[in-house]
């Protein structure tokens, strides 16, 4: 799409983007902030909506890279979102740290699967992010793998 | 026991890792440390560096995966 084009079709978006997938996402991961930020709900409504903001993540992601690898503007987004969800998490985790077990138990998840989950997507980031270089990435493989 | 079929282990619970629901993630992770840790071990290498640098091996094998479970999908419904 022309970036004209999509301007005219996303007039109210940061990102003049070419994905209508990565807006979509967007406005889950923008709600999830406005509800981070409404002191007024209940922190583990926010924490459910996290989880549902990190599946559509993650489920976007794969199928996403199931046409081809990220890269360009696509891999911009990518990051964006990803660094957006694990800042969201970690916010969540200080939440949950104020709280006890049993509450926690009540709802159905523990402080350590948010937490978890928070390690899950730092591992995809430096995974996917961390500069190693073709030589050296070369070298790791030859010496771990033979 | 090959460090390829190793790598393969660990492909697969990179791959489980990237489908489970969330609240499987903890104990998923924890095997996949496991294995990393004894693939690792004597090399000097960290973990952060080498999933960086099998990343796009790991991208492929879920791409394959992925299209053999559609397939398997679409034989399964015809």
């Amino acid at each position: 799409v022309p970036e004209s084009v999509a301007a005219t079709l996303q007039p109210d978006l940061d990102f003049n983007l070419e994905n209508p997938d990565w807006v979509a996402l967007r406005l889950v991961l923008r709600k999830i902030d406005e509800e981070l930020a409404d002191n007024r709900k209940h922190l583990f409504r926010k924490v459910a909506n996290w989880f549902m903001g990190l599946e559509l993540f993650r489920e976007f992601e794969v199928n996403r890279e199931d046409a081809s690898p990220l890269a360009g503007r696509d891999l911009e987004f990518y990051r964006t979102a990803l660094t957006t969800l694990m800042a969201q998490g970690e916010n969540l985790v200080i939440g949950l740290r104020g709280h006890s077990e049993t509450d926690r138990e009540i709802v159905g998840f523990s402080v350590q699967d948010v937490v978890s989950n928070v390690d899950f997507l730092r591992l995809k980031y430096s995974s996917r992010f961390m500069e190693i270089g073709d030589v050296r990435r070369q070298a790791i493989l030859q010496e771990v793998l033979g | 026991v090959s460090r390829c079929e190793a790598l393969e282990r660990i492909l697969a619970l990179w791959y489980e890792l990237d489908h489970c629901d969330p609240e499987e993630r903890l104990t998923i992770k924890h095997r996949f440390d496991l294995e990393i840790i004894a693939l690792l071990k004597e090399t000097g290498h960290g973990r952060d560096e080498f999933l960086a640098a099998v990343h796009g091996r790991y991208t492929e094998y879920r791409r394959q995966r992925r299209a053999e479970e559609r397939r398997r999908l679409n034989r399964g419904i015809r």
